[in-house]
């Protein structure tokens, strides 16, 4: 049943989180943590007053279902898939202490608040959570509803926010594609853009990509990447050349073996064939394998993105 | 709570141990301190039947999510639960388990016996209610069939009749011939079923001429009492106003002209018995024809029947259908698609029997109900047309009285001497005139009295649920009155809804509650609304005991 996989999830979270915020609490310097939030954490905030507001509405006006589904969206989706994962590198303790205490001060309040929304529709699961959490022996059942700090909620925040949460997902899309350990360590990235606004963004984003996706040496840049593409192989088609050059097949096959693959292919494409000895070759006897190179001659991975200007280039 | 030690995994086993701790921290209790507002949900009292199903699970969850809401903004929250007890269901239960008919058994046993039954169905549907995190207030349960509850439904009564909105009269009611009682309206439900139109002929008395009838109810022959027609329906006009001999039974009735006659229907000439069905009785109501009692109260034919009496309704049909075809005064029959009334709860087709009943006066009342309808708000507001187009579809009054056991008693007796109709005054009350008698004398003088055996429509007591959660009859009920939320299923907009708002405002002069939110059918994983008959019922203990409560909730 999806609503017991959704409670599953929730708390498998809230028991990661719990390790890191059970001996937190916030102090007197709330007004200073919201000033020093990162663009992820204002994120994340922004969408969770949003959220209060809409589900506020939604039980006024008894759509029931509307509050549920939105809920659910936001604990699953953004906050466990995409905010814990991305902030999962702050929390170790070599992080810097501000960037420790505003992703703690971000935790407990995304989790407090959502369990508050949750706890008419599932009393029992955010009460067992909201025990653990608050150490004042209140049921979650006498606390006060949500209330919606409007000066968190902000348009650009969030644009700036789903922008880095994009990225991030393309590159880890790119390392469970290429087989890698999410945790794996990129040598370099270098996320290109024309756009002047986009790539302040990724600029004020710079440290959680870098930190998220365990990226060496990270660079955002205007423009494109600078890249080529090159034939770094020339497999022969054995099931045409043995039938075809008989006899002469060693020879056909000595040839591409020992001459640099680019310069087979250009010439190919060039003159539509080559001779070797009194030997016609054309492209039909052989498949090529590429890779893309960049200007340093360095093989990297280039990522597109379909509905933004941003090119993600990776050597590793 | 430790927090070193956090489980693996959510333990949805130990739900019950917060509903525990909640009920002892007192969390849902009502305070009426008037520090917070106050926020009332006038629940619905289910039926005990013994178990909560799916329909039942969504209902309170509506109810339960709009209380704790509520809770956490600051209001006072008034969660009651109630129990409707009394009805038709448990007394056949009865019957059932101890293999008996309720006539077999004395009155009090057997209604001891209906109300042993209900007590053990409410404590297992309160556990299952508790088990799914509900949130009531359960220091304000309220039972139907308790003394304290009976009170005020026979202070309701008493109250209505001294505003003259309740009379006893002799009046054609719908009655089951199965459960032996009558029932409203609102309890008869229409199913289409397939019979034959039977074409008899009515041959003139005075004349060579003869009319065809066509039929569905020839078994209701020794009860016709006129004949009729269209007066524009040229096929009859010379005829119209002679006498015709009806088949069998040789009585001598009228051909009689009405517009409400459908001339394209059969022959365009139909025969008026008492009863066929509802338009019959308008017409022997317009024409002040005579009423001829052909059906007994067990459904079984009576001595006018002639050689037909003592067959029940069946047997008579199709022997009288062979005997006019044998003596060819059947001339022919067609299939035709009927939509025939049944009893809601035992599916007999209900017959219309003339009986002296008891009556809320509701004719005069429609536009009344209309306005303090409108005087609501209704969530979806389509549900308020149902109620109106309800409300205009009223052309009889309530029968409020029924002849069972299990209900709350008419508090009415009947003087031996005089007959007159002699009351107890609202402090004696509760009263069961079967076996109790009046504290006074009747005003002739005389001492004796013939208490009313007729007992109350089970929607007599859940219609004013609203006045008794707010502490009706204390005079402080109007803190808690009118009742914020109404929460109900859209099945129930003909009996409860109506009932509620009629008697409410008669009684306090307000509406019952502010708003309406009415809610759908649950759904089963087959996409067909949930029903026994089509088996795609989930039963909400399987999913609570292997996933949980608040598994089930969401």
């Amino acid at each position: 049943m999806h609503s017991y996989k959704f409670l599953r999830k929730y708390w498998n979270a809230f028991r990661f989180i719990n390790i890191h915020i059970k001996d937190y609490h916030i102090g007197k310097n709330e007004k200073m943590i919201l000033q020093d939030l990162n663009p992820l954490d204002q994120w994340i905030l922004s969408k969770l007053n949003r959220l209060v507001r809409d589900v506020t509405i939604a039980m006024e006006t008894y759509n029931f279902a509307d509050a549920r589904v939105k809920i659910q969206s936001f604990i699953w989706h953004d906050f466990c898939d995409e905010y814990i994962e991305a902030v999962k590198y702050r929390l170790y303790n070599d992080s810097d202490a501000s960037s420790q205490e505003t992703v703690k001060y971000t935790l407990r309040q995304v989790i407090i608040t959502s369990l508050k929304l949750l706890s008419p529709l599932t009393p029992h699961f955010t009460e067992s959570v909201y025990q653990y959490l608050n150490k004042e022996m209140v049921s979650i059942h006498e606390t006060n509803w949500p209330k919606v700090e409007e000066n968190l909620i902000n348009e650009e925040v969030e644009e700036r926010g789903e922008l880095g949460v994009k990225v991030i997902g393309d590159i880890r899309r790119f390392k469970s594609a290429t087989g890698m350990p999410l945790n794996t360590m990129l040598k370099q990235v270098i996320i290109y853009t024309h756009s002047e606004g986009l790539h302040l963004q990724l600029n004020r984003l710079y440290n959680d990509i870098k930190g998220t996706m365990r990226i060496n040496d990270l660079k955002v840049e205007m423009g494109q990447p600078n890249i080529m593409e090159k034939v770094v192989e020339i497999i022969p088609r054995k099931d045409k050349i043995g039938p075809y050059f008989r006899g002469n097949a060693p020879k056909i096959l000595n040839y591409l073996e020992s001459h640099d693959p680019q310069i087979i292919v250009d010439a190919l494409n060039k003159y539509g064939e080559i001779l070797i000895d009194d030997l016609k070759l054309t492209s039909d006897y052989i498949k090529t394998r590429k890779e893309i190179i960049s200007s340093t001659g360095e093989k990297v991975d280039i990522l597109y993105s379909d509905d933004i200007d941003v090119v993600i280039e990776i050597i590793n | 709570m430790t927090d070193n030690n956090i489980p693996k995994d959510y333990d949805h086993e130990s739900e019950g141990e917060w509903q525990d701790n909640w009920q002892k921290k007192g969390l849902y209790k009502f305070i009426g301190d008037g520090n917070r507002p106050s926020y009332i949900i006038d629940t619905p009292p289910p039926y005990p039947t013994g178990s909560i199903h799916m329909g039942h699970v969504l209902n309170w969850l509506y109810m339960d999510l709009i209380a704790r809401f509520k809770r956490m903004n600051g209001y006072d929250v008034l969660f009651p639960q109630g129990w409707d007890c009394h009805g038709l269901p448990t007394e056949v239960k009865v019957e059932e388990t101890h293999h008996i008919k309720k006539s077999d058994v004395d009155r009090e046993e057997f209604r001891r016996m209906c109300i042993d039954l209900t007590r053990v169905n409410i404590d297992m549907m309160k556990t299952q209610m508790q088990s799914l995190g509900f949130s009531q207030d359960w220091s304000r349960e309220f039972v139907t069939m308790t003394p304290e509850y009976k009170l005020k439904t026979q202070l309701s009564f008493l109250e209505m009749y001294n505003k003259g909105l309740i009379y006893q009269a002799v009046h054609p009611v719908n009655w089951c011939p199965r459960c032996e009682t009558a029932i409203a309206f609102a309890e008869v439900e229409y199913h289409e079923n397939e019979t034959y139109l039977n074409y008899l002929e009515f041959p003139e008395v005075d004349g060579p001429g003869k009319v065809s009838i066509a039929t569905t109810r020839p078994e209701l022959l020794s009860a016709c009492v006129a004949v009729t027609v269209h007066p524009d329906d040229e096929r009859y006009q010379d005829i119209a106003g002679k006498y015709l001999e009806v088949p069998i039974y040789n009585r001598k009735v009228k051909l009689i002209t009405d517009s409400d006659v459908d001339p394209e229907f059969g022959t365009g000439a139909v025969m008026i018995c008492t009863f066929g069905d509802k338009t019959d009785v308008s017409w022997v109501k317009r024409y002040e024809l005579d009423i001829i009692e052909a059906i007994d109260e067990k459904g079984t034919m009576k001595e006018i029947a002639g050689e037909y009496a003592g067959c029940t309704i069946k047997e008579c049909k199709e022997r009288i259908i062979a005997d006019l075809k044998t003596s060819e005064l059947l001339v022919k029959q067609e299939k035709l698609g009927q939509n025939v009334g049944l009893c809601w709860r035992c599916k007999t087709p209900i017959e219309i029997l003339v009986k002296k009943q008891w009556f809320v006066a509701v004719n005069q009342l429609t536009d009344l109900i209309k306005d303090t309808a409108n005087d609501m708000t209704w969530k979806p507001e389509h549900m308020k047309t149902r109620l109106d187009n309800w409300t205009d579809s009223m052309d009889w009054d309530w029968c409020i009285s029924r002849q069972r056991i299990f209900a709350t008693p008419i508090p009415v007796w009947y003087c031996k001497e005089c007959g007159e109709i002699h009351l107890p005054d609202a402090s004696d009350l509760p009263v069961d005139p079967s076996q109790d008698q009046p504290r006074n004398a009747c005003n002739c003088g005389c001492n004796d009295f013939i208490g009313e055996v007729d007992v109350l429509d089970t929607w007599m007591d859940s219609s004013i649920t609203p006045m008794v959660i707010a502490g009706w009859p204390n005079v402080d009920y109007l803190d808690r009155y009118p009742t914020n939320l109404r929460q109900q299923g859209h099945d129930i907009i003909r009996t409860w809804a109506f009932y509620t708002i009629l008697r409410c405002k008669i009684l306090t002069g307000l509406k019952p509650f502010q708003e309406v939110v009415v809610n759908g059918m649950v759904f089963g994983d087959d996409g067909h609304k949930m029903s026994k008959s089509r088996g795609n019922v989930i039963a909400p203990e399987e999913v609570i005991s292997k996933y949980g409560a608040d598994a089930l909730r969401l």
